[in-house]
C-alpha cells in the first residue's frame, strides 16, 4: 500500500484533519516532529521524486523565514526578559519560541500537502469525490471538461500572441507582459464562454442529466486505507504529546 | 440548490474556475517574490484578485450558489495544478467563496450593483481573514500590523474582486459572448 | 420521428420568430435539412434533439411531437437515447481525454451495466473501423478522426437516429468526401438527418431534402444531387512584382521548406493544400518576416484587442478612419465590441485594420470555413473590390470551388510549395490528385 493507492477523500479528510490540529498547536517542537514524520513516512510508503518535491518546497522555504523574521519584528509584546533587539523591537524568549513555531508551520503545512497534491491523481480523486463523497456528477463532469480546457486555452493563447505580435505589439519586458494581460483574457474568456456553452450542449445530447449514472471507474474503499490514515493521525499525536512534553 | 442550475451555467463556472485557476496561481507567485522580504502582508494588497471569480460568477450568473461554487471550483483546480498549500486552499476557497456569498444573500440575490459587488469583495476579505488570523497565527502579532494587514485585505477585496470583477464582467457582456445568461437578460431589463 | 404542425418558436427577449408555420414530418430515412445562416436551421435541430427550448428558455407554439409523443412530456435526457448527436466544431463536443474514457461517458449516462461497457466499446470500434483510435488522446487527433469519434460517441447508445449538424464544415475535401463515404457504410440501420449548406460532397447519400428560408419551410421532397455553387475568376491588373522569402521552419515532426514567391501587386492568389499541408504554418510564417503582409486568421476575432470597433480601425495610426468605415459598412457598429460582430462583420473589421496599417498585401487563412452561400459571394464581392482598387490578396483554402476565383495558383504539400500555376491548373488531374486535392469520382 501507498500514499498513491490510497482512496483520495479519505486521503484528503486525514490530511485536512492534520493541517487543522497543527494550527491550534502553539510549540515549535510539534510541526518540527510532523514535519520530519512526513518525510520519514513520505519515503516509505510513496515513490515521490524528490526533486520534484525540492522545487515545490523552495518558496515556502522563503515564506517560513519571512514569516519567522516579521514575527520576530512586528510580534507584539510580551513580558519577559529581552533576549535581543531588532529594529526597534524587543524580542523575548516567547518571541522567539512563537516565530518558530509559525515558520515551522509554515514547513509543516507545506510538507503534508504535498504529501497529498503529489501522490493524488486529480482525475481519480474527482471519480472518488462523486462515489464517497457524493459529488454531484454534475459539478463532477463540469471539472474533466474544464481540465479538457488546458491544452485548448494554452493553444488559444498562443494564438493571440502570434496575432498580436502581427498588429505590431512587442512584448520585451515582464512589465509589457503583465499590461497586456487584460487584452489577452477578454477574448481567451469570450471564446471559452461560447465552447463552454457548446459542450454543455454536446454533453446533454449524449444523455448526461446530472441524475444518478452508471459508473466504470470504481475507486474503492479497502481496511488499507484506514491503516494509512491512522498512520498519519498517530504521527499528529505522537507529535502533539512531545510538543507538549 | 443545482436543481435550478441548467448544465450549461455549471460548465460556465468551472472553465471561469480554470482560467482564474490559473491566475490565482500566477499570483501566488507574485506574492511569494515579495513574502521572503516583507512576510506574509505581501500578499494583502494583491488579495482581492483571489476573490474575483466569485464576484464575476455571480454577476454573470445571478444563482445563489454562484459565488461560493465558483470559489471552491478555483481552489480545488488549483490544488490540482499545482498549489503546493494543498488540500487547505480548498477549506480557503470555502471560507472566502462564503464571505462573497453572504453579500449576495443578503440582497435577496437580487441586486447586483457595483455596490453589491464590492460588499461581496469585503465579505470574502472579512471571512478569509478570519481564516488567516487563526491558521496563520496572526495573534503573535502586534495589533497594529494586524489591523493594517486588514485594512489592505478590505481595500483590495473591494477594489481588485468588486469593482474589478465588474469590469472584466461588462467588458465580456460586450463581447456577446454572455448572451443567454441571466447577465444579458437582466442586464437589458433595468437598462 | 418528428411531426410538427404550425410550430413556431423564438426566443424569451427577442420579438420575432426563428422559426414560423412549419408543418414537417420526418420520416425514416436520410433527410439533408438546408438554409443559410439564420434560416432557423439550426435552431429546428435543436428543437429534435430537446437541447431547446429548455436551454435557452425559449417559446414554442404550435404542435411538436417527437416519436409520437409531444416534446414537452419528455423527461430530460429521454429523447437522447433515442437520438444520438454530432455537431460542427469538433473541438467542443468532448469531455474526457481519452476515445475509451469518451466512449464509456455515453454507457455510463445510459445506465448500461459496468461489465458491458468494455465489450461495447470494443465491439463499437471495431464496426467503425476506429479501433486503432482507442487509447488515444483526443485532443491529438485531426478534425476528420474527431468527427468519426463523435459520430462513434453517438452511436453507441444505439439510437435510432443520427444528427449531424454541419459535420464536414472543418475538414478538407478529401477527408469530408472519405467521411461520407465511411458514414455511408456504418450507417446502414439508423436513419440520419445532416444540415449542411454545400451537399455536393455528400453525393446521392440523402433521400430527403427540407429547405428552410427565414423560419420557413421553403423546400420538402426529394433530394436532388447537385454540384457546388461556382465562382468565376476575378479580373486582375499585376503591377510590379514583390519578392517574398519564407525561411524554412520545424516544429516537432513538421518540416516547412524554404520557399520564395514572386507576387504582382493586385495579383489575387490561391495557396491550395489539403489540412495539416503546412499552408496555414506557412502563411504565418510569411506574415512574421514581412511586415507589409496583413494576416486575416481563419477566426479573425484573434486580431481584435480594443473594446469597440472604432478603436479597433484607428488603433496604432493617426490616419482617418470614417472613409474606410464607411466604405465596409461598419459604420453603424462603431460603438459595437469587435468580438459581438457576426463572423462577415469581423472579416470587414479584419481587413479595414489591414487597408489602415499600410499593409500591402492582405493574406487570408481558410477564409470560406462553416460559411454559406451568402458569406460565400460577400466574400467574393470583397476580394472583387479589393483587387479592383489595386490591393494584393492571398488566401490559402482547400476549398476548391472557391478558389476558382484566383488568378496565380500555388500548391503545399508536405511543407513544400510549388508553383506559381495559372488557371490551367484546373486541368491537371493528376497534379490536384496528388496534392489531394482531387476527389476520385466513384
Amino acid at each position: 500500500m501507498t500514499f498513491h493507492e490510497m482512496n483520495p477523500t479519505i486521503k484528503f479528510l486525514t490530511v485536512t484533519l492534520l493541517m487543522f490540529g497543527l494550527a491550534f498547536i502553539y510549540n515549535p517542537w510539534t510541526p518540527l516532529t510532523v514535519f520530519i514524520g512526513i518525510l520519514i513516512l513520505q519515503s516509505l510508503f510513496s515513490s515521490i521524486s524528490w526533486r520534484r518535491w525540492g522545487l515545490f518546497m523552495i518558496p515556502f522555504l522563503f515564506t517560513a523565514l519571512g514569516t519567522l523574521w516579521t514575527t520576530l519584528v512586528f510580534g507584539k509584546e510580551t513580558g519577559g526578559e529581552i533576549l535581543f533587539t531588532l529594529l526597534g523591537n524587543d524580542v523575548t524568549a516567547e518571541n522567539v519560541m512563537l516565530a518558530a513555531t509559525l515558520a515551522l508551520r509554515v514547513l509543516a503545512f507545506t510538507a503534508v500537502s504535498l504529501l497529498f497534491t503529489l501522490t493524488t491523481d486529480p482525475k481519480r480523486f474527482i471519480y472518488s469525490l462523486m462515489q464517497q463523497g457524493k459529488l454531484s456528477p454534475k459539478i463532477a463532469y463540469s471539472v474533466f471538461v474544464g481540465f479538457r480546457f488546458f491544452p485548448i486555452l494554452k493553444h488559444e493563447l498562443m494564438q493571440l500572441y502570434e496575432t498580436h505580435a502581427l498588429r505590431g505589439i512587442r512584448l520585451e519586458t515582464r512589465l509589457d507582459h503583465i499590461r497586456h494581460a487584460p487584452k489577452l483574457i477578454i477574448p481567451l474568456l469570450a471564446g471559452a464562454i461560447r465552447q463552454a456553452e457548446r459542450i454543455a450542449f454536446s454533453m446533454e445530447a449524449r444523455g448526461f442529466t446530472g441524475e444518478p449514472r452508471a459508473t466504470y471507474e470504481v475507486v474503492p474503499v479497502t481496511r488499507s486505507d484506514f491503516l494509512m490514515a491512522s498512520l498519519l493521525l498517530l504521527l499528529f499525536g505522537v507529535s502533539a504529546w512531545l510538543g507538549i512534553k | 440548490m443545482l436543481k435550478s442550475w441548467k448544465l450549461k451555467e455549471i460548465v460556465l463556472l468551472a472553465i471561469l474556475s480554470v482560467v482564474f485557476a490559473v491566475v490565482y496561481l500566477a499570483f501566488v507567485h507574485v506574492g511569494n517574490l515579495w513574502a521572503g522580504l516583507i512576510g506574509p502582508i505581501a500578499y494583502e494588497w494583491i488579495f482581492g484578485i483571489w476573490f474575483i471569480v466569485s464576484i464575476i460568477a455571480a454577476y454573470i450568473i445571478r444563482k445563489p450558489g454562484a459565488a461560493l461554487l465558483s470559489e471552491v471550483l478555483a481552489a480545488s483546480i488549483e490544488m490540482m495544478i499545482g498549489n503546493a498549500i494543498g488540500p487547505r486552499i480548498i477549506l480557503v476557497g470555502i471560507i472566502q467563496g462564503l464571505g462573497a456569498e453572504a453579500a449576495f444573500a443578503v440582497t435577496g440575490y437580487r441586486r447586483y450593483d457595483l455596490w453589491v459587488l464590492m460588499l461581496a469583495g469585503f465579505g470574502a476579505a472579512v471571512t478569509s481573514f478570519a481564516y488567516t488570523y487563526v491558521m496563520g497565527g496572526l495573534a503573535a502579532l502586534s495589533p497594529t500590523y494586524v489591523a493594517t494587514m486588514f485594512a489592505l485585505r478590505a481595500t483590495s477585496g473591494m477594489l481588485i474582486a468588486g469593482v474589478g470583477g465588474k469590469i472584466l464582467s461588462d467588458l465580456l457582456l460586450r463581447t456577446g459572448a454572455l448572451e443567454g445568461y441571466a447577465v444579458a437578460r437582466q442586464g437589458r431589463v433595468h437598462g | 420521428m418528428v411531426e410538427a404542425e404550425q410550430l413556431a418558436f423564438r426566443y424569451p427577449d427577442k420579438p420575432c420568430e426563428v422559426l414560423t408555420d412549419i408543418t414537417l414530418q420526418l420520416t425514416a430515412g436520410r433527410t439533408l435539412i438546408t438554409g443559410a445562416s439564420g434560416s432557423g436551421k439550426s435552431t429546428l435541430f435543436s428543437l429534435m434533439n430537446r437541447l431547446y427550448p429548455d436551454n435557452c428558455d425559449g417559446i414554442v407554439t404550435g404542435k411538436l411531437h417527437l416519436f409520437n409523443r409531444s416534446y414537452d412530456v419528455y423527461e430530460a435526457g429521454e429523447v437522447n437515447r433515442r437520438v444520438g448527436t454530432v455537431f460542427q466544431d469538433p473541438d467542443s463536443q468532448f469531455v474526457m481525454q481519452t476515445v475509451e474514457e469518451e466512449l464509456i461517458f455515453t454507457l455510463e449516462n445510459f445506465g448500461v451495466p459496468r461489465e458491458e461497457m468494455m465489450p461495447k466499446v470494443v465491439a463499437m470500434l471495431e464496426t467503425l473501423r476506429l479501433t486503432d483510435y482507442r487509447h488515444r488522446t483526443i485532443h491529438d487527433l485531426s478534425g476528420g478522426e474527431k468527427q468519426q469519434i463523435a459520430v462513434a460517441c453517438a452511436l453507441i447508445g444505439r439510437p435510432e437516429w443520427l444528427l449531424l449538424d454541419e459535420p464536414l464544415a472543418h475538414l478538407d475535401p478529401e477527408t469530408a468526401k472519405r467521411f461520407v463515404h465511411w458514414l455511408d457504410t456504418v450507417a446502414q440501420t439508423v436513419n440520419v438527418v445532416v444540415i449542411e449548406h454545400r451537399p455536393f460532397i455528400w453525393g446521392g447519400f440523402f433521400d430527403r431534402e427540407v429547405g428552410l428560408v427565414n423560419g420557413r419551410v421553403s423546400y420538402d421532397g426529394p433530394f436532388v444531387a447537385r454540384p457546388d455553387y461556382t465562382f468565376s475568376p476575378i479580373m486582375v491588373k499585376r503591377g510590379k512584382e514583390m519578392l517574398f522569402h519564407v525561411p524554412q521552419l520545424e516544429r516537432n515532426t513538421f518540416k516547412l521548406a524554404t520557399s520564395e514567391v514572386s507576387i504582382g501587386e493586385g495579383d489575387l492568389i490561391a495557396v491550395l493544400g489539403r489540412n495539416g499541408s503546412g499552408k496555414s504554418t506557412w502563411l504565418r510564417s510569411l506574415a512574421r518576416h514581412h511586415r507589409e503582409v496583413g494576416l486575416v486568421p481563419q477566426s479573425p476575432a484573434h486580431l481584435f484587442i480594443t473594446n469597440d470597433v472604432t478603436r479597433e480601425l484607428a488603433y496604432n495610426h493617426n490616419r482617418p478612419i470614417e472613409d474606410i468605415m464607411e466604405r465596409l459598412g461598419l459604420g453603424s457598429l462603431r460603438d459595437d465590441h469587435p468580438l459581438s460582430l457576426s463572423h462577415g462583420q469581423k472579416r470587414r473589421l479584419a481587413i479595414g485594420v489591414m487597408m489602415l496599417s499600410g499593409k500591402q498585401l492582405i493574406a487570408f487563412d481558410e477564409p470560406t470555413a462553416g460559411q454559406d452561400e451568402e458569406s460565400l459571394r460577400a466574400l467574393y464581392e470583397l476580394m472583387a473590390e479589393r483587387t479592383r482598387a489595386g490591393q494584393t490578396v492571398l488566401f490559402v483554402t482547400h476549398d476548391l470551388s472557391f478558389a476558382r476565383i484566383a488568378n496565380t495558383f500555388y500548391l503545399m504539400r508536405g511543407g513544400n510549395l510549388s508553383g506559381p500555376y495559372d488557371d490551367s491548373l484546373w486541368d491537371e488531374t493528376e497534379l490536384l490528385q496528388s496534392h489531394g486535392l482531387l476527389l476520385e469520382e466513384s
